[in-house]
């Protein structure tokens, strides 16, 4: 059996092949394709003795950054009171606004932008670029204005 | 009166399009990864050092020079529904299989670990790989990269999964950066590092990071690339190919680079058409395959033109035929109507009315209406070919007409049908001859007359040319108007197109709404299609360009170019509409296509994109990050900011002079020389600038940390397991490199 499977997999070009248990091999091969994927990729099966096996994990392990964020925030106004904390923390080592006057760049060429489109808010370099936005298919022009946060968002 | 004189025309666009053949780059593709062994040689007791990046995460002991293991930090889980097995691939491993490398997730979300179990699989791949073979336990104390004021919680988990799940002796965090600073034999400098997810500034004094005065920028690497991959998508809607955010990354990389002195700068020449366009256009190849069309012989060409050109022959034949007899029953017809139009004289008022009822007529103006139409249809029809081939030779003898009915056989009865049928259809080619012949006269004479209000008056001549020709470019303009109002679904044109896509549709409908109003008579009888305007509201509702109009309308406006360019001396191949819809003169054309025409039937150049001011455009976002709606401050607003209103004055002084730059996200070409221009202009002219950059701003904070845990001392500066287990997992220890505690 396991003869046959390394002939098999010489003719695939499978230098590597980590048989891990007793599964159809036949099966794994078919994985994908069967081209490039076998055990010897997989970490679901590869033997990990260095973990701990008295280890239970913690409850809850997906947080995305918005809540991580708030709940580092509520945490420490809960030590000193909001805005009197002087050490480092996530929330106030982030960037403060500019204060120099921001400059305005063509939504689509991204040359320098005198003009604003009225309704949409759109910049522009010149009434070449005008007739182009002008021609944009619906929704467009709010995909172009998303990739500065500028866009329309409903809800 | 100036002479005409003539001109020699030269091609527009064709002096100006290079002829050497384009630089092409090829798509950057992530390189298929190679099998990666377990180590064997597993080195009990020697500290782990593990550099845990958004990108890469670099894995080694603190005796290699290197890391043993540098993979992306991402991993993809696949279900085989045949054997019921999920599958777990991490790192380069993703790239396997295309099934995988869509599914690719990254433990986290910005710098933050946002899911802990993929985060486990990180670094249970780190450990099989590094083949860790103590039982139970991860028997190595670990140095760990960790970002800039880091968040409790995930300070937290990170040490319980590392004492926990992995039972390691000792654990310590630093900060990426400083560690990179530390390689690098700083001490006193401003550390800037521009990485994977952010970018910050961050004052070191004697080898001590100062965080209380460091700033975070939220940009890097992978918004950078999340954003070229949005434009590109935008710049190409109907690319063929697909882009990757991995294509994304790898071409930032190659192609992507910092103005060197402002960013306006580049950009006012960046498009123009100089000789090094190509230069700062760069075209991405994407694969693609070629459609070989099969060729056919010169003889096979050959027969089928005969062919078709046979076919046409035929149908055209076919059809003056059929437009020939059509015509003379018109004539017939309208004779006819001419008779009952005249008997009207003559019978009574009753008779006629009743005359008419039978013609199927309401009142007069109805056959008065039909024979109008009839005319108009008939001298309409005269002016088209009607098949003249036999009949221009001598008229056929007619000699049976003649002759009373009675006086013939029965063959000859046949005969003369037959010759009366011909004869009417000669009688009605000869007039539709003579139609078109007055109609060719008149044509001339309308020439001569022209020619002649030329001669005497040229200048009135071309003023009312110039004109003509402003009327028709305001109609095109007028149309192209409409056809934009269209898109606006609250604008008039659209209104009154969905007026009659409604009375189309609906079971009353009232034709055409003017007439109806005027004449209020005719209420119940549908002309619809009476008159030859009645169709156009199907164009008008049909949203498709009318080509066909608008070819007529350039067609109109190229003849009378062409007289202008012949007679007007003041008009000449610039003003031409032509020329000035060149794609030479295109600003979005160089930006679309750069320098060369496009030709849309190539393969090859529809899976082009052309990079160009994406290059700088991308990148200039750390110095104007208002540019991706980002409300901070720029990289340079934020050291400045540092160093003349946070630091001491001395230390900043001494900190200026070595203004050190890491992270992947910095190797950006130019970052460094424009760093040092824009923080020229800033500092004062007194203090010193030098800005250098890490020998390798990818590996050295690996290094660095290599290097620090290699003394004796700063061993004694990790968290020992027994210190985990008094103070809990919340446990900050702190040190030079890593993060305060806030308790």
């Amino acid at each position: 059996m396991l003869e046959e499977l390394s002939g098999a997999n010489a003719q695939e070009g499978q230098m590597h092949l980590f048989y891990g248990g007793e599964l159809d091999v036949y099966g794994a091969l078919r994985l994908l394709g069967g081209i490039s994927v076998n055990f010897g990729n997989d970490l679901t099966t590869a033997p990990k003795p260095f973990r701990n096996p008295n280890a239970k994990p913690p409850s809850r392990r997906v947080k995305n950054a918005k809540q991580i964020i708030s709940d580092e925030s509520k945490r420490l106004s809960s030590i000193n009171g909001p805005g009197v904390v002087d050490k480092p923390t996530y929330i106030n080592v982030e960037a403060p606004p500019s204060v120099i006057p921001r400059k305005w760049w063509c939504d689509i060429t991204g040359l320098r932008a005198p003009y604003r489109m009225p309704g949409s808010g759109m910049r522009y370099h010149n009434k070449e670029v005008y007739e182009v936005i002008k021609q944009l298919p619906p929704g467009v022009d709010q995909q172009y204005l998303q990739l500065r946060s500028a866009n329309v968002v409903l809800k | 009166m100036s002479h005409p004189s003539s001109r020699v025309q030269t091609p527009i666009g064709g002096t100006t399009s290079p002829i050497q053949p384009p630089k092409l780059y090829p798509l950057p593709e992530p390189p298929t990864p190679a099998f990666i062994a377990s180590y064997t040689d597993y080195k009990c007791g020697v500290p782990i050092v593990l550099d845990l990046g958004t990108w890469q995460t670099r894995v080694g002991y603190s005796i290699d020079d290197t890391p043993r293991l540098a993979y992306p930090t991402q991993l993809a889980r696949y279900r085989d529904r045949k054997i019921l097995r999920t599958f777990t691939l991490v790192g380069s491993d993703v790239n396997l299989d295309a099934n995988t490398r869509q599914a690719a997730k990254s433990p986290f979300d910005g710098p933050l670990v946002a899911n802990w179990e993929y985060l486990e699989a990180i670094l249970d791949y780190a450990f099989v790989k590094l083949g860790v073979s103590s039982d139970g336990r991860v028997d190595n104390p670990i140095v760990m990269s960790e970002i800039l004021a880091c968040p409790l919680s995930q300070h937290r988990s990170m040490q319980e999964l590392l004492f926990e799940t992995y039972s390691v002796p000792a654990a310590t965090f630093g900060i990426d950066s400083l560690f990179s600073y530390h390689y690098n034999n700083g001490s006193t400098g401003l550390v800037i590092s521009a990485a994977h997810e952010t970018t910050h500034v961050l004052p070191v004094i004697n080898g001590r990071g100062i965080l209380s005065q460091a700033k975070r920028l939220n940009w890097g690497g992978h918004p950078a690339a999340s954003s070229l991959l949005s434009l590109v998508q935008l710049k190409y809607p109907h690319f063929p190919g697909k882009l990757t955010p991995q294509h994304a990354e790898l071409l930032i990389k190659d192609h992507c680079y910092v103005a060197p002195i402002s960013y306006a700068d580049e950009m006012d020449h960046f498009l123009d058409r100089d000789d090094n366009l190509d230069e700062r256009d760069h075209i991405i190849q994407a694969p693609f395959t070629e459609i070989i069309q099969p060729t056919k012989t010169e003889e096979e060409l050959a027969r089928i033109a005969e062919r078709r050109k046979e076919s046409g022959r035929k149908l055209q034949e076919q059809a003056a035929k059929i437009r020939l007899e059509k015509l003379i029953k018109k004539e017939q017809e309208l004779e006819y109507y001419r008779g009952i139009e005249a008997k009207s004289a003559e019978v009574s008022q009753r008779e006629f009315a009743r005359t008419l009822e039978a013609e199927g007529f309401d009142d007069e103006s109805g056959l008065l209406r039909t024979i109008r139409n009839l005319e108009k249809s008939i001298k309409r029809s005269r002016k088209q070919d009607i098949g003249e081939e036999e009949s221009d030779s001598e008229p056929q003898m007619f000699s049976l007409l003649d002759i009373p009915d009675d006086q013939l056989d029965e063959s000859q009865i046949k005969q003369k049908r037959h010759q009366r049928l011909l004869k009417s259809n000669y009688e009605a080619r000869m007039r539709a001859k003579a139609e078109k012949k007055k109609e060719e006269e008149r044509r001339k004479e309308v020439e001569r007359k022209d020619e002649e209000w030329r001669m005497n008056d040229l200048e009135g001549w071309i003023k009312s040319r110039r004109e003509q020709r402003d009327q028709v470019l305001q109609k095109i303009k007028e149309k192209k108007r409409l056809k934009e109002e269209l898109n606006n679904r609250r604008s008039h044109a659209s209104q009154l197109r969905m007026k009659s896509i409604a009375n189309l549709a609906s079971d009353t409908p009232t034709s055409s709404g003017r007439k109806r109003r005027r004449g209020g008579a005719n209420e119940d009888d549908d002309t619809f299609g009476a008159n030859d305007e009645d169709w156009a509201v199907y164009r008008d509702i049909a949203n498709a360009s009318d080509t066909e109009e608008d070819e007529e309308m350039a067609e109109t406006v190229r003849k009378l170019e062409e007289q202008l360019l012949t007679f007007d001396p003041d008009f000449s191949l610039d003003n031409t509409l032509d020329a000035q819809n060149d794609w030479t003169n295109s600003l979005i054309h160089a930006f679309l296509r750069g320098s060369r025409p496009f030709d849309p039937s190539s393969r090859a150049e529809a899976h082009q994109i052309h990079l160009n001011i994406e290059r700088v455009r991308v990148p200039e976002v750390t110095f104007q990050p208002s540019i991706a709606g980002l409300d901070q401050a720029g990289v340079v607003e934020l050291a400045s900011d540092v160093v003349l209103r946070r630091m001491p004055r001395e230390d900043a002084t001494v900190a200026c002079n070595d203004i050190f730059l890491t992270g992947g996200y910095s190797l950006l070409k130019g970052f460094d020389e424009r760093l040092l221009h824009e923080l020229r202009a800033v500092l004062p002219v007194d203090m010193d600038l030098t800005i250098r950059r890490a020998q390798d701003g990818i590996l050295d904070a690996w290094k660095g940390m290599r290097k620090w845990v290699s003394t004796k001392e700063n061993m004694t500066k990790m968290t020992t397991r027994k210190e985990y287990e008094e103070y809990g997992p919340a446990y900050i220890k702190e040190h030079e490199m890593g993060n305060m505690a806030i308790v």
